[in-house]
């Protein structure tokens, strides 16, 4: 009885283990560009920000390290000019220097020429965000649509709100001040990752226009761009019980509480 | 926002069995062996804690202390870039730099390697079963055989041979009746004045 139990066990694992393989062998080809040009000026630190230490590792490499298990062919690092110590930390990573802070769009765009002739889905995550869930970032990886990462977190205060159609699709992202009352109340957010097919991504950043009151070019603005062609990004949406984001020392200091609790349990066995 | 009774690096390695009181700090490069204990408020990096040795509390070991099997490390001992051989006890107030310690060594209370001269750092080697006395200062480069005992409050300043009696420091000399008199005379001269 114990032992053909056992025999259907084996079974079972080796019928999943061939089944992922076959997927993992289909699998479109992965860049992965990471945001990390931020000053982070509220950290009040001269050190870049994705260079904080979690458990006493970079939050970049924390950050790295993980992407680096979804196997993608390029890892592409922005950082800004005088980043020099950044580049280093995370070689061999590529990395792409952005010459002004003219927003996230902006940033995308400088990391455009290390994908030239790269056809597959380009993963864009933030670097003060290490805490991503990875097992959401491989299905948007293996999407055939361009998809966005939703969060529905304790509270949605400073982030952009997702505003979806009857389908669910992807309508736009507003700004929180830019919200009308009855957006605001909209709890699911933009965690700020998205995952484009490489020729959509060139073709929706060229359309970016920076007519807004900071001159800057937004990444969420592809959102519209994409709806006006006709296609929309699906979205992918995970509750969150934490603050999304390192934005200063007191959210660092609660990452790092996190990354405790999560070491302790790690050291128990219990994850 | 909880606060954290303990803090881990990202690559500590803690086997099972081991037991961690609370308010202890793990730097980077961090190895404890099975059924180790380390009491509270000690701080470790870059170490190695052999099986079942405990270590603490508030112990410090620094980057390169290699701790062997069935070792004891008490309160206020700091360890650095030095290997102790199974079963060597350091139970209190010792500071052990730049040594290789054999099996079975008793370092006292007290005592410590005097490793730097300002501008080098110094080996000190202990042989297996050697007992070194309280308050002893190994002055390195300098080694101590095997199963010597090193009397307390020397400051040793050359090798000694395995299974000798080493005693650096002046003879003790009791003067019955001395303090005494002292005090007497002392007040004797107060009271005239």
């Amino acid at each position: 009885m114990l032992s053909n139990l056992k025999n259907k066990k084996k079974q079972l694992k080796k019928r999943l283990i061939s089944e992922r393989n076959q997927r993992m062998s289909h699998k479109t080809p992965l860049a992965v560009v990471i945001l990390a040009a931020g000053k982070g000026t509220r950290m009040k630190s001269p050190l870049p920000k994705v260079m904080h230490t979690l458990a006493g590792r970079p939050m970049i490499s924390l950050l790295i390290d993980q992407v680096k298990t979804l196997e993608p062919q390029k890892i592409i690092v922005v950082t800004a000019p005088d980043q020099h110590d950044l580049r280093e930390l995370v070689a061999p990573c590529e990395t792409v220097i952005q010459a002004q802070q003219l927003g996230t769009g902006d940033a995308v765009k400088s990391a455009l020429p290390a994908l030239d002739g790269f056809n597959g889905n380009v993963l864009i995550l933030l670097g003060d965000e290490p805490f991503v869930p990875l097992n959401v970032l491989e299905e948007m990886a293996a999407h055939d649509h361009p998809s966005v990462m939703a969060i529905i977190p304790d509270s949605p205060y400073g982030l952009g709100r997702i505003v979806t159609d009857d389908y669910g699709s992807l309508d736009t992202i507003v700004e929180e001040r830019d919200c009308s009352d009855e957006e605001r109340e909209i709890l699911v957010c933009n965690s700020g990752n998205f995952c484009i097919a490489a020729s959509d991504l060139n073709r929706w950043l060229a359309a970016l226009k920076n007519d807004n009151k900071q001159k800057e070019y937004y990444l969420t603005d592809i959102a519209k761009i994409a709806a006006g062609e006709g296609k929309k990004l699906d979205v992918f949406t995970i509750p969150i019980d934490h603050v999304w984001g390192v934005n200063d020392k007191i959210q660092l200091a609660e990452h790092e509480a996190i990354l405790q609790k999560c070491c302790a349990k790690n050291l128990c066995g219990m994850v | 926002m909880t606060r954290h009774r303990f803090y881990f690096h990202f690559d500590t390695e803690i086997a099972a069995g081991v037991l961690i009181e609370p308010n202890v700090f793990f730097g980077p490069g961090v190895v404890v062996e099975e059924g180790v204990h380390i009491k509270a408020f000690s701080h470790i990096e870059g170490a190695r804690i052999g099986k079942d040795s405990s270590v603490g509390p508030f112990a410090r070991l620094r980057p390169g202390a290699d701790v062997g099997a069935d070792v004891k490390i008490g309160n206020f001992v700091e360890i650095k870039k030095s290997t102790i051989g199974e079963g060597s006890k350091i139970s209190h107030l010792a500071y052990v730099g730049d040594c290789t310690m054999g099996k079975d060594v008793n370092f006292s209370c007290g005592a410590i390697t005097v490793n730097y001269d300002g501008y080098d750092k110094f080996q000190t080697v202990i042989g297996d079963g050697a007992m070194v006395g309280s308050n002893v200062s190994l002055v390195a480069p300098v080694t101590v055989g095997e199963g010597v005992i090193v009397a307390a409050g020397s400051t040793i300043t050359e090798d000694i041979e395995s299974d000798a009696l080493s005693i650096a420091r002046s003879k003790a000399e009791t003067k019955p009746g001395w303090a005494k008199d002292f005090r007497s005379k002392k007040k004797s001269v107060k009271k005239a004045s």
